[in-house]
């Protein structure tokens, strides 16, 4: 009797343990990358912060359609170079990739480091995206290094203009402003002149209401900061002669150095008026700003204290956070302003321009998946980065604002808005429902557009290797210049012989070679 | 590469450490166990110093003449990277703004921190409270501080609130290169004055009562009792606290690091900075290297000449 129970007994515990084991998928099919874990690296922001955040929050997701397991190591900002190129000379290998600045990418191609990623775009094993949806031109100085692939689409950087709609719009100040500089200026400003005018003309005026002197302009000037990317922002429509089709030549479309000789611009006319500027707009904010990381520029316009900020795409997002903004509603975005003059390096002289002179501006890290040499596992990696490449996830990605991704492939604009054939699919209430304001989001969306569409030449972020030596001779300078401790012209000219003296540490040749590819020039 | 080797290196030491143990341990006889055993007690100890104090120094004493930037093969350059050095602007600037800082952050720190221990020495009420609330800022650490101190320095931070109130226009403290200075080295002396008022307090403790009873026989000026009996009776303890705050502000890196980044333009800059810029951020390893070892040098020039006009050789005696 006792061994019929035990045996009844062992008949429903083996059924009970059945059913358990199928419910919970052990007996699905293996996965395609099951039991492999791979160690990311990423900007450190926590799982609701910029770039850090849409990898967390799509980690569970990915790791159910792999199998594998994603390790995410957070890195703050200043060591993200610093850590990723130790572990890569040590071959320590911590990561098997990172969701890392494009800047480094030169740095990265001088030591093999990583691997391209042509061989897996077109493998069906690994989520869809598509080349021709990155907007037009942009690919060939973010994802590819001359033609090759080497990041699948992910953050597109960019500099556009933030400035108060409401404060700029509003009718008194218009005429106020016409009568003390006589002329009416354009919403948004269409040059840096009308720009500065316009700064200066707000700031110490208590345009706010609150009782206090406001302020006209907020930059993030900080030394070993933004100070020299905000510069080169600035000074690319007073030296970049545009070229008919958009891709550099000798003498238009490039910016940095001169793609026959690698003779750095840097000293050039265009660059030195660009460097006046801004010190001229230096003035027309609050003296604190050449003591402010991105956080300060953007929490005084956020604050509702100053009528201009131009930068990075973030500042829209955290315009919708009415918990840290006051400005959610009153958002205007556009292209950078451009100029009516441009240096003509060919002839030598100012060329005097009909319409102004707007550049496309692609400055800034453009965070991308990187897969490194010495991991195991690039399969793996790269299913990653495809992951988040596909129109979904990277839809869903640019729309939510903590994610600070920005757009760059053409599916995320709105339906009116068109890049050839290519056309948006977006609507405003794929942003409304995410809490955006529905103007905010339309001027947000469409600084983006203009940035894209409104000029063929593009401003590139500097990929060669060596970049951040070249970066911290030029930031250092611009911080000296703009704090009055040596004039534009001094400023400048040190920068031109710390970059003839980087490029001959460098090898002139090889960094010729790089820099060409790099900007796509041919000769 | 380099690094790589280093990481064999590193093996082989700690290989050889073993060994030595285990075959002291089992190998040798009782005899020679006794007579050889300090010598091999020692090894190990002689062998951590070697692979780990004068192999990376060698190492990067070699570094200091080649051109190394990680991604690219070293290429020897003989003293380039010190000429360079000696040419480059930055250089004299960021040498330049290390010796503002000591000279006024040591000075100041040792003085006011001797001059409130002498204070807190005497019968006072609540001295334990105020010794206590005064030491309070060492704990702090450095970074955390100068992160913390961002939003006090800030256009709408507390101590522009301050100045408001008693009718002053905010300042932009970290934004201009003068006040930049001045409020990094205000942090520095809030927080390492408390360090030297300790160190002299429990000096000051040790000094016999009788010696100042007597001394009270001779005279009631409490300035002459310092000057002649409690100054010098504690030069050996300003000489040690002097030396030890030298060295901490000139390699002073956390600060300025976290609140200014050593700007506006150069003002900030200091040596440590400049180093760890050319070092770690640029990947001029060799130049780095150059640099570092040049600051060894004047740091022993420094010492040297410090001992020889402090007499300090006589007071440790």
């Amino acid at each position: 009797m006792v061994r019929k129970a035990l045996l009844v007994m062992f008949v429903v515990v083996w059924l009970v343990i059945g059913v358990l084991l199928s419910s919970a998928g052990w007996s699905q099919e293996k996965r395609m990358f099951e039991g492999v874990t791979i160690s990311i690296g990423v900007l450190a922001a926590g799982n609701r912060g910029p770039i850090s955040g849409a990898l967390y929050y799509w980690r569970d997701e990915w790791e159910k359609q792999t199998g594998a397991k994603l390790n995410i190591i957070e890195v703050p900002i200043a060591q993200i170079r610093e850590k990723i190129f130790t572990d890569l000379f040590t071959g320590g290998g911590t990561f098997d990739g990172f969701d890392g600045p494009i800047w480094i990418t030169g740095d990265l191609l001088a030591g093999d480091y990583i691997y391209d990623i042509e061989q897996w775009y077109n493998d069906p094993r690994f989520p869809r995206w598509n080349k021709d949806d990155v907007v037009p031109g942009l690919a060939d100085v973010v994802n590819k290094w001359g033609d090759t692939w080497y990041y699948a689409p992910n953050d597109y950087d960019c500099h556009t203009l933030n400035y108060r709609r409401d404060i700029l719009t509003d009718q008194r100040w218009q005429a106020e402003f016409e009568k003390e500089k006589g002329y009416r200026y354009n919403v948004p400003p269409r040059t840096w002149e009308e720009l500065a005018d316009i700064a200066e003309f707000f700031n110490g005026k208590d345009w706010n209401g609150d009782g206090e002197p406001d302020y006209g302009i907020s930059m993030a000037l900080q030394k070993g900061q933004q100070a020299g990317w905000h510069f080169i922002s600035l000074a690319s429509p007073y030296m970049m002669v545009p070229s008919a089709d958009g891709k550099p030549t000798r003498y238009k479309g490039v910016l940095w150095f001169d793609p026959e000789t690698m003779e750095p611009l840097i000293n050039q006319p265009g660059f030195l008026r660009a460097l006046e500027m801004l010190i001229r707009l230096y003035k027309a904010g609050n003296p604190a700003q050449l003591g402010w990381e991105l956080g300060g520029a953007w929490n005084e316009f956020l604050d509702g204290k100053s009528i201009f900020n131009y930068g990075y795409g973030d500042l829209g997002p955290l315009a919708q956070d009415e918990e840290r903004s006051k400005v959610k509603g009153k958002l205007g975005c556009s292209i950078l302003p451009g100029t009516l003059e441009v240096w003509d390096r060919e002839k030598g002289e100012w060329m005097k321009l009909a319409e102004p002179n707007f550049i496309t501006n692609a400055i800034g890290p453009s965070w991308s998946i990187m897969i490194f040499k010495q991991t195991k596992y690039p399969e793996v990696v790269y299913h990653l980065a495809a992951f988040h490449a596909s129109k979904e996830i990277s839809f869903w990605n640019v729309t939510h604002g903590f994610t600070g991704i920005n757009l760059g492939q053409t599916f995320q604009f709105f339906t009116d808005q068109s890049f050839g054939e290519k056309k948006g699919e977006a609507t405003i209430e794929d942003w409304v429902n995410q809490g955006w304001d529905k103007s905010d989001a339309e001027e947000y969306v469409k600084a983006f557009y203009e940035n894209y569409t409104m000029s063929k030449t593009i401003l590139p972020q500097l990929r060669i290797p060596g970049m951040q030596s070249y970066y911290d001779a030029l930031d250092d300078q611009i911080n000296a210049a703009v704090s009055g401790q040596v004039s534009p012209e001094v400023a400048l000219q040190r920068v031109y012989d710390e970059w003839q003296k980087i490029t001959k540490q460098l090898g002139v040749e090889k960094q010729l070679e790089y820099y060409r590819e790099a900007i796509g020039y041919k000769k | 590469m380099f690094l790589g080797l280093s990481v064999r290196v590193w093996g082989m030491a700690i290989g050889l450490m073993l060994l030595t143990y285990l075959g002291g341990r089992f190998l040798l006889s009782a005899k020679t166990k006794q007579k050889h055993l300090p010598t091999f007690l020692l090894i190990p100890s002689i062998l951590a110093i070697l692979f780990m104090v004068i192999y990376p120094l060698v190492y990067a004493f070699r570094l200091a003449f080649l051109e190394w930037h990680g991604f690219t093969p070293p290429r020897f350059v003989g003293l380039n990277n010190f000429l360079n050095m000696f040419l480059d602007y930055k250089f004299w600037s960021a040498l330049g703004v290390t010796m503002k800082f000591v000279a006024i952050a040591v000075p100041v720190e040792v003085i006011v921190g001797l001059l409130v221990a002498v204070l807190l020495n005497r019968q006072i009420r609540g001295k334990n409270f105020l010794r206590t609330l005064i030491t309070l800022p060492i704990f702090v650490c450095p970074v955390a501080l100068g992160f913390v101190s961002l939003s006090l320095y800030d256009t709408n931070g507390p101590v522009n609130a301050l100045l408001k109130i008693f009718g002053f226009q905010p300042i932009a403290w970290l934004g201009t290169p003068n006040t930049a200075l001045a409020s990094i080295l205000l942090l520095d002396i809030w927080q390492w004055t408390p360090f030297c008022f300790l160190v002299f307090l429990s000096g000051l403790q040790n000094l016999s009562s009788e010696i100042y009873e007597a001394a009270y026989l001779e005279t009631n000026s409490s300035l002459a009792i310092f000057r002649y009996l409690t100054l010098p009776l504690i030069k050996p303890i300003i000489a040690t606290i002097t030396m030890l705050r030298l060295l901490e502000t000139l390699k002073v890196f956390d600060l300025p690091m976290s609140l200014t980044k050593g700007g506006p333009g150069f003002a900030t800059e200091t040596y440590s900075i400049m180093t760890y810029k050319v070092g770690l951020r640029q990947f001029s390893f060799g130049d780095a290297s150059a640099r570092a070892f040049f600051f060894l040098f004047l740091l022993f020039v420094i010492f040297t000449i410090l001992f020889k006009i402090g007499k300090f050789s006589e007071i440790y005696e």
